[in-house]
């Protein structure tokens, strides 16, 4: 009979942690200046660190915007055309809105991440009329970056200390108000912390608790950076347990897309693409785009019809006209001298009604 | 034609004349085939209109007498020799494993039948894709049975599956309420919509017919071969992609199931008459696969109806 208590040491070599024990402090690094292309951030950050008064110890884990990294990669686009550029940047449309200004697109960017417009950025770009891109590789970014920061160290100041970086972009979250940062790429540290396979205090087995503390160290890091107080670096003290110096893991293992994606395209995207009018197409254009705003009755059923037929290799032989009833409903009478066609179109427009909230009934008339 | 005709073929070998026309029986109830004493029923639909035809053999000398009502009547009771075989050619075919060799020997009077017909056997097909078999044959009666007509001749039970014209206008709401999803319906209607150019495999060398039946979506391996099999007299297009075909033989040659890759490879030394070997070992020799575990559930979630 084995041990009942030597089991729960046999954890994964990752569940091994204890946890944090002591203090953390979040340091802001200020006085570091407008990032220009091509500078040598690693050493910008170093000097500024340094010109502060601090000095990076073992264990420090540096936050730091992506939209530095950026710049100094140079990662812009012109500001003419934002949907293009958008459209440019994603692998995948999610869920897409009209709004005042236009469609808003949920994509999945080639970085992998799913974000509003790519995590394209029109605020704090500088003084010229730019967009700023996200990089397609963000752990790698952060990777080059954490060395170019090492070699500064260590030629300037004579300093070698194991350090972690993270790369942080901000983001809203679905079902939550408001935005938070999140850790676009990591270098040099652990970005989850996985739980299962220990036991909680109870004993009991811990089956999916892997927390992400590379996102939460990007959104602590926040409480003292901020886009209006122009401190884009913080340094992350007492967390020297997560470092790990040379780790090939970077943030991208936090990205849930893909076969295990609960929620790969939202609902009225979903119902859409079902009947063939995928999000972010031409075809979803033409057919329309549901609005932030409400919209009447009449708008969203000519939409519904549009979705049923544009898409359908029947649709062009049917009619669809709409007219209000006396009590207030409103009828959708479908003819095609086809009656597979339209019984087929009325199906598809059954679906195309959901995607719009609408509810239905339909009669069968004969012409 | 309206007055009854007679036809008698004398094959010269061996006849299986209820083996070989089965396969035109789509269940129990297929109401477009009815078997009593007088024969088989067949009611069809020809280029020259509809017709019926009831097939019977005659003991003693061998001969198959045919009658035929209909202005398709003569039609059919001269597609009779090709009906029952006549053009199906076993030149160069050797029973490589001894249980073929047996059932070949068993059932000398087996032939690959040719009905010219490719719609006829097409629709069905396409009805019996993905599903078990009772569903299948019971929306294709069903849909027989609401939208075909009354085959001519003496026999009021025998009936005629729908034209091509009449499956086109059927409403998509009847298939799904006798049952065919909508996935086939669509393959149904672009069959039927393709009827002209489809009816042309018949005269088409085989390798052109296969490809142009598969060259409509929704229109596999598995169907060409079920149209092949029936009515273009296609000796080798064994049924891949079919749920019990594989694991049968497999069975039979092997002793254990094979999936269609095995299928493939074990029928290799037979290329030209694989489906001769599969029909001949469907007609009897061995022992069949053991049957293990309850049927299929049947689905529940169609809104069909009985009528």
């Amino acid at each position: 009979m084995p041990d009942p208590a030597a089991t729960t040491e046999e954890a994964p070599e990752e569940a091994s942690w204890s946890g944090p024990v002591g203090e953390v402090r979040i340091i802001p690094v200020q006085g570091i200046p407008e990032i220009v292309r091509d500078c040598d951030l690693g050493a910008v950050i170093g000097g500024a660190i340094a010109a502060g008064g601090e000095a990076l110890r073992d264990g420090d884990i540096l936050a730091v915007t992506s939209k530095i990294a950026s710049k100094a990669l140079g990662l812009t686009a012109v500001r003419t055309d934002k949907r293009a550029v958008v459209r440019e940047q994603s692998v995948r449309v999610v869920a897409e809105r009209m709004t005042s200004t236009g469609a808003t697109r949920i994509v999945e960017g080639r970085h992998g991440v799913v974000m509003a417009g790519a995590g394209i950025d029109a605020s704090n770009t500088g003084p010229a009329e730019t967009l700023l891109l996200l990089p397609d590789d963000p752990d790698e970014v952060a990777r080059e970056l954490l060395e170019s920061l090492t070699a500064y160290l260590r030629l300037t100041l004579g300093l070698a200390p194991d350090l972690g970086l993270v790369l942080t972009d901000t983001a809203g979250r679905p079902w939550r108000g408001g935005q938070t940062d999140f850790a676009l790429g990591a270098a040099g540290l652990r970005v989850l912390a996985d739980y299962r396979g220990c036991s909680d205090v109870d004993g009991r087995p811990l089956e999916v608790t892997a927390i992400a503390v590379a996102d939460e160290i990007a959104a602590a890091a926040d409480l003292v950076k901020g886009k209006l107080a122009q401190v884009p670096v913080a340094i992350l003290r007492g967390l020297g347990h997560l470092v790990e110096p040379g780790t090939a893991t970077g943030a991208r293992r936090l990205v849930r897309t893909g076969p295990g994606d609960f929620f790969a395209m939202g609902h009225v995207e979903a119902a859409r693409a079902a009947l063939g009018v995928d999000p972010g197409s031409q075809l979803a254009e033409a057919a329309g785009i549901r609005s932030v705003n409400v919209e009447s009755v009449p708008d969203r059923l000519a939409r519904a019809v549009r979705v049923a037929l544009l898409a359908d290799p029947r649709g062009s032989s049917v009619r669809a006209e709409t007219r209000e009833l006396p009590d207030g409903r409103v009828e959708v009478l479908m003819t095609c001298p086809d009656a597979y066609a339209v019984g087929r179109a009325t199906a598809r427009l059954e679906v195309a009604l959901w995607s719009e909230g609408l509810g239905e009934e339909i009669v069968l008339r004969d012409a | 034609m309206t007055s009854e005709a007679t036809r008698t073929y004398r094959p010269g070998h061996p006849l299986a004349v209820g083996a070989i026309l089965g396969c035109y029986r789509h269940g129990g109830g297929d109401p477009t085939f009815r078997r009593d004493e007088a024969g088989i029923w067949l009611g069809r639909h020809t280029p020259e209109g509809p017709g019926t035809m009831v097939v019977c053999s005659s003991a003693a000398d061998g001969a198959v007498i045919a009658r035929a009502w209909g202005s398709g009547g003569d039609w059919l009771l001269d597609g009779l020799p090709d009906l029952l075989g006549a053009s199906d050619d076993w030149s160069g075919f050797v029973a490589h494993h001894p249980q073929v060799a047996a059932a070949w020997a068993a059932n000398p009077g087996w032939r690959v039948p040719r009905s010219r017909l490719v719609i006829d056997s097409l629709v069905p097909a396409v009805i019996e894709q993905k599903v078990t078999g009772k569903e299948a044959f019971a929306a294709y009666r069903t849909l027989v049975w609401r939208f075909g007509a009354s085959a001519p001749g003496p026999n009021p039970g025998l009936r005629l599956a729908p034209t091509a014209a009449q499956w086109a206008a059927i409403p998509s709401w009847e298939f799904l309420r006798a049952g065919v999803t909508s996935q086939r319906a669509d393959t149904v209607m672009r069959c039927v919509q393709r009827a002209g150019r489809l009816e042309e495999c018949a005269r088409m060398p085989l390798p052109a017919a296969r490809a142009r039946l598969q060259a409509i979506p929704g229109v596999g391996r598995w169907t060409m071969a079920e149209v092949g099999q029936r009515a273009l007299g296609d000796p080798d297009s064994p049924s891949f992609g079919d749920y019990h075909v594989a694991k049968e033989i497999g069975w039979q040659l092997l002793g254990h199931d094979i999936d269609d890759d095995g299928l493939e490879e074990l029928l290799e030394p037979y290329a030209g008459h694989r489906f001769r070997v599969q029909a001949l070992l469907a007609l009897g020799g061995g022992p069949g696969r053991p049957r293990r575990g309850p049927r299929f559930t049947l689905p529940t979630h169609l809104p069909t109806r009985s009528f």
